[in-house]
């Protein structure tokens, strides 16, 4: 199984999770129900826990693509390397980032998506941008 | 003698009721067990229903996908239910949310080694 593949999951898991135990909490919130989740200590700390995992999860995807784009590339003797390569991964990066703050940053406010929720899908566009970034500068393409 | 050693039935006409949904309630404390075994029969059907049903139409079956949306119907139906009072404890939802989660990795992973 692949790297970038076995992190989709995991993230898509953990949404999942936070997601449905959230619409269970709200619902009996919003109905008055009576075995209220949030008063069940194991369900209680396991959504925080949770919630906290996935918004820990986009800042440490940020910091890897900061220290990704501050790295330069290294060469051993012999070798032709253009720094340019790098340069065009930065520049990958930045159209995917503006494109996607553009589409669907713009209408997660829209439509009212929990940041938690956004947070996951931004991790795996980071993380997938960084693995693409790395294709590019060890393979050339 | 007997009054002492066999406990007083709870019947229907002790339990203050007032309202339809109380039956479910009435029910489920005369009979602790009566809503998870509900559920878990609903779970193994809606699990079985889809996995023959899709392998009749399809020829092949899928049962990870089976197992996560009767996992997540069940779900549904104890959060509905704990809308009403003295039905549903939070333990059994939070069995079924785990049972769904569980699904839910089992359905993931496995399309991921097909």
């Amino acid at each position: 199984m692949e790297f970038r593949h076995l992190l989709v999951n995991f993230i898509m898991i953990g949404i999942f999770a936070f997601a449905l135990i959230g619409w269970s909490i709200f619902v009996q919130m919003d109905n008055s129900g009576n075995s209220s989740l949030m008063e069940n200590q194991l369900i209680n700390s396991t959504f925080v826990d949770l919630g906290t995992e996935l918004s820990s999860t986009q800042s440490q995807a940020e910091g890897q693509r900061e220290s990704q784009e501050q790295e330069n590339p290294t060469a051993s003797s012999g070798d032709l390397i253009l720094f340019t390569i790098t340069k065009a991964g930065k520049v990958f990066t930045g159209t995917i980032r503006a494109i996607y703050d553009i589409t669907i940053g713009g209408a997660s406010k829209v439509i009212g998506i929990p940041p938690i929720i956004m947070a996951g899908f931004t991790s795996i566009l980071l993380v997938s941008i960084i693995l693409l970034a790395w294709s590019l500068y060890k393979q050339g393409r | 003698m007997i009054t002492n050693i066999i406990q007083a039935y709870l019947t229907i006409a002790d339990y203050n009721i007032s309202s339809a949904d109380q039956y479910f309630g009435y029910v489920a404390t005369v009979v602790p067990i009566f809503i998870p075994l509900m559920l878990f029969s609903l779970f193994i059907i809606i699990s079985l229903a889809t996995y023959f049903s899709k392998k009749r139409l399809t020829g092949f079956g899928d049962f990870p996908a089976s197992f996560a949306v009767a996992g997540f119907v069940t779900t549904i139906t104890a959060v509905l239910l704990s809308l009403f009072s003295n039905v549903i404890n939070p333990l059994t939802i939070g069995i079924c949310i785990i049972v769904t989660v569980i699904g839910v990795i089992w359905l993931f992973f496995s399309r991921e080694s097909s």
